[in-house]
Order: structure tokens, then sequence, then C-alpha cells
């Protein structure tokens, strides 16, 4: 059975008492497109999050590549030396920001962003194909689960045929004088 | 008195924009002035010899004025990674691996792995292995009438090569990898600061995580893994393309050189979504390969069966494959003849950089001829 937004009392009360009578009614199609369109713009939001915290640990290794950069250039004054070329100065930027920016994203913050960002966007797009799912149910075409699995069982003969093929080939070289 | 650390002039600002406006307007006529036969790669001549599916078995011309080896030829075959494809090896030619295998009269294969379409999404690694590869194992072997071959295999393509012949390693004269990963977690006790990020991207991510990716896209889309390399250096890529590329706008051999490698990089096939799940879980995430677990077809393939003479080539300065990933791995195999080749570049500079050209090539052709004693078939 469907559930929508069970987070809402009233939402679930009217669900429970009234959900099973409009799918009775023929509404579970538009029932189910219902919830699938929440769980999407669920899932919309929890990639928006995830993408967030990816730009976070970006702007975290923006920041430390322009600490890098300051430190370089007193450690050239202190050298005594000085920059006047700016390809030169966007050269050395670019080097500093470089390793900042690997130390950030190969980080435990970081590598946690980037995985949750992975998951949030199996999610999103679990959800468009659930909603491609109910349309092409709706209009008698074939499910992408459907095709899939086609595609699956063909496979799996393929493979038969070249065991069999494997097989009938060593029986005939081992028959040979 | 303490100086300023930056001290750069308006004249100089000026100046420096105005060379960098005259370079970038110069390289667009450069650019453009290219023919697509200048821009072509992969051209050395070859013959498809045999297909299956979308996997094509090329067989090289060999070069007209290659040296004749005083025994028997040397033959091998070639097998690519499946993220990218095979031109790589052969992108220009006067950097091309293939070309120098030619040129010491050595008999060159190539596996093309194709453009995977959306039905070839159960294709496991096993299908690759077992079937594909070993396919073509067999039609150079009846080609040729050998009962072995020499085996080369790049990367994913090394994983594939290493996997096939500890299954099947009757067939398999020598193996050669380069830059493979075997011990997927090697990097965990020596970790680099600017490499191994897919490793540890790949164990941020449990089980499940690759299983409801590779359940929602099917096949991983060659954009997308182009997108997943770029996004492994990405000051580094901007540097390229902005810097980096107008560093080489009045150098017509360079320019090339990064128009041939950007044609190559823009050509992503799409790769299979078992092979990704089973690439990502059992590999990157459980490391089966080293331990002797990973299960294919049916049968473990047990690196100790690797009894043949084995090169490792790694690269001193990869960053995709960390070298504590792919050196030292001898004391997996079964076999004793084991040795490395350490060369200059980073991963795919191993192939076509400039200071790679000298080892790679010639140090590969150099270790298969010592050991070329291909067993010829009785006659029937």
């Amino acid at each position: 059975m469907t559930s929508i937004a069970y987070d809402f009392p009233w939402i679930a009360a009217a669900e429970r008492v009234y959900g099973p009578l409009a799918d009775a009614f023929g509404l579970r199609p538009a029932r189910d497109a219902l919830q699938t369109w929440c769980e999407l713009a669920t899932a919309q939001l929890g990639e928006v999050i995830a993408n967030a915290q990816v730009a976070g640990v970006v702007a975290a290794g923006a920041v430390d590549g322009m600490n890098r950069l300051t430190q370089r250039l007193d450690r050239l004054r202190g050298d005594g030396q000085t920059i006047n070329s700016p390809t030169a100065l966007l050269r050395m930027g670019l080097g500093e920001f470089d390793g900042a920016m690997h130390a950030a994203m190969l980080s435990e913050p970081g590598l946690a962003a980037t995985a949750a960002s992975v998951r949030a966007t199996s999610h999103r797009r679990s959800g468009w194909q659930k909603l491609s799912t109910l349309s092409a149910e709706a209009l008698g075409q074939p499910t992408r689960v459907e095709v899939d699995e086609t595609f699956r069982e063909i496979q799996q003969l393929k493979r038969e045929v070249r065991e069999l093929k494997r097989a009938a080939h060593a029986r005939t070289a081992g028959s040979r004088p | 008195m303490n100086r300023r650390p930056i001290d750069i002039q308006p004249l100089t600002l000026l100046r420096e924009l105005s060379e960098a406006q005259q370079k970038i307007a110069n390289g667009a006529q450069r650019i453009a002035r290219f023919s697509d036969s200048e821009l072509a790669i992969a051209t050395a001549p070859k013959d498809e010899v045999w297909r299956e599916d979308m996997v094509r078995l090329y067989h090289y011309r060999p070069a007209p004025q290659a040296t004749q080896p005083a025994g028997p030829p040397t033959i091998v075959l070639i097998a690519y990674a499946l993220v990218g494809r095979y031109q790589m090896i052969d992108l220009e030619a006067e950097r091309s691996f293939v070309r120098k295998l030619l040129a010491r009269g050595l008999h060159v294969y190539m596996v093309d792995w194709g453009e995977p379409q959306r039905r070839h999404r159960w294709l496991t690694i096993d299908d690759y292995v077992n079937g594909y590869l070993d396919s073509c194992v067999d039609v150079i072997r009846e080609r040729e009438a050998v009962d072995s071959i020499n085996l080369i295999g790049v990367c994913q393509g090394g994983v594939l090569s290493l996997c096939h012949a500890a299954l099947h390693p009757e067939k398999v004269r020598n193996l050669v990898l380069t830059v493979t990963p075997i011990d997927f977690h090697g990097d965990k006790a020596a970790p680099e600061a600017a490499g191994g990020y897919m490793n540890r991207w790949a164990r941020a991510l449990d089980g499940d995580d690759i299983d409801a990716l590779v359940d929602s896209m099917g096949n991983a889309s060659g954009p997308s893994v182009g997108h997943s390399f770029l996004m492994m250096n990405p000051v580094g890529n901007l540097a390229k393309y902005t810097l980096g590329l107008v560093d080489v706008l009045d150098d017509d051999a360079k320019l090339l050189n990064f128009l041939r490698m950007e044609r190559w990089i823009g050509d992503r096939p799409d790769t299979p979504g078992e092979f990704v799940r089973q690439w990502f879980k059992d590999l990157y995430q459980d490391n089966k390969l080293v331990r002797n677990a990973f299960v294919l077809g049916g049968r473990t393939v047990d690196l100790r069966q690797l009894t043949m003479p084995v090169l490792n080539v790694s690269a001193d300065g990869d960053v995709v494959i960390p070298t504590a990933c792919s050196r030292g791995q001898g004391a997996h195999f079964g076999t004793t003849d084991y040795a490395e080749l350490s060369v200059p570049g980073g991963h795919i500079g191993t192939f076509v950089g400039g200071k790679a050209q000298a080892v790679l090539a010639p140090g590969i052709a150099d270790w298969l001829e010592a050991r070329n004693q291909p067993r010829k078939r009785p006659p029937r």
C-alpha cells in the first residue's frame, strides 16, 4: 500500500482510512505518482544539500590554498625575492591551490561529502526512473526494468552458448588423430 | 627594509596581457589551419581479424623497415582499459607504443573493447576475461599456429590480462602488466598526497552505494567517467586548459600533441554496469585479487597460477594507480621470473610522455625477446 507523508498525522490518518478506498476506485496510479513525486522532491533536496557539502569542502580547500599562497609569498619576502610577473604569480597560485584542493578532497570530510553526493544522485536518479516506470505502465509500454531483464536473459543465454561452443570445440580437438 | 613579495607594475601587467592576447589570436588561427589528417590519432595500419558484439581484434601490419629478429616472431596481444579507447597506445606516429613494437619486428594484435550499449549492461568481468579476451587469444593462437602468446595489459586491461593468465596459464607465454592495479589496498600503508583518489573514494562508499549507483545508471557513461578523472585533479586541469594551453600555442608539435590528446580524452566509451559493480565492490573495496578470492565464471583467480614470466611496468608519477598498488607484487605470483620496470611520467604519460619513449617500448621488447620461445603446435 502506498504511504504518503506519514510524518504529518492528519495526512497519515486520511491515507490509512481512505487510501484503500481510493485504490478501489482506480486511483492507485495517481497516488503512486504523487508519492513518487514527493520522494523525488526529497531526493532533489538531498542532492542539493549533498552538493552544498561538496562545495563547502571545495571552499575550505580554496581558503587553505590562499593560506598556502600567503605563506609562500611570506617565505619569498623573507628571502628578499619579489614577484613582478602576473603570469608567474598565477602559476604559483595555481600550484598552491592544487595541493590544497587535493588535500581537501582526499580528507575524511572531502571523501564523506563526495560519497554523500553519489548517494544523493543515485537516489534522485532512481526517483525519476520510478516516475518513468509509472508512466510506461500507464501507457502500456515496456518499463526500464522489463527491458533490462530481457537484456539480462539474452546475456545469460549468450554465456551458455559460449560455454557450449567451447565444449564442442574441445571435443572436436580431442577427437582429432 | 622589508620588500613587498608582489611588485607588479601596471605596464608589466599590460605587456603580459597583450602578449597573451597576441598568442591566443595566432594560436586560434594555427588550430583552425590544422587538417583532419594532422589531427588523426591511431594511424598505424591494421586489419580487423575477428569481432564479436562490439569487440574487435585488430592485427597491425608489419612495419616496412622492421628489424627482423633471428628467432621466431614475438606475438603480442595488447589489452587496453575499458574506460578509455585503445588509441592511446598509438596516439601519434612519433610517440606510438605500437609502432615501436612493430619496428622491433613484433607481431602486434590489439583488442578494441568497442562501445558498449545499454544492452551490454550485464556484461561482467568474467564475460570480458573468459569470453572476449579468451576468444581473442584463441584466434591469435590459431592464426599464428602457436600454443601460447604474449599478453600485454594496460591498467584495467592489465587486470583482465592477469585474470586470464591465471585462469588459462597454458595460453600465455609471457605476461606484461603496465600501470596495473594489483593490490587495490596497497595505498593504505603508503598514502600519496596527490594520488589514489579513486581508491579512497571507492572505499568511502559502501557496497549498497555501489549497487544503488549501478542500478540507477545502468552503464557508467563515458562522460561521467571522464568527469571523475577530471575531478581527480581539478586545479591541474584548470591550469592545463588555460596557462598550459597558452604555453603551447606557438609550438605546432606541442599544440598537435595537445589536440590529439583532447580527441582521445573526449572519446570515452561507456562501461557496462555489472563490470563496474564487480570492479568497485570486489576489487576496490574487498581487494579480492591479491587475496586469491576473486571468482570469475565459477573459478577462483589464483595468482599463484601465474607461473609464466611476468614483467610489471609502473609509472613513477602515476596518480591514478598509486605505485603502492602496482609495484612490488611479485610475491603474490607463482612465477620465479618476475621483473619490474619503472617508467618516468604519469599514468597516461607512460605511453605518450617524451621521457617514457626511450624506456617503455624498448624495455618491453627487450624483455619479451629474451623470453621468446613460442611453442609451435605439432603438425596435425
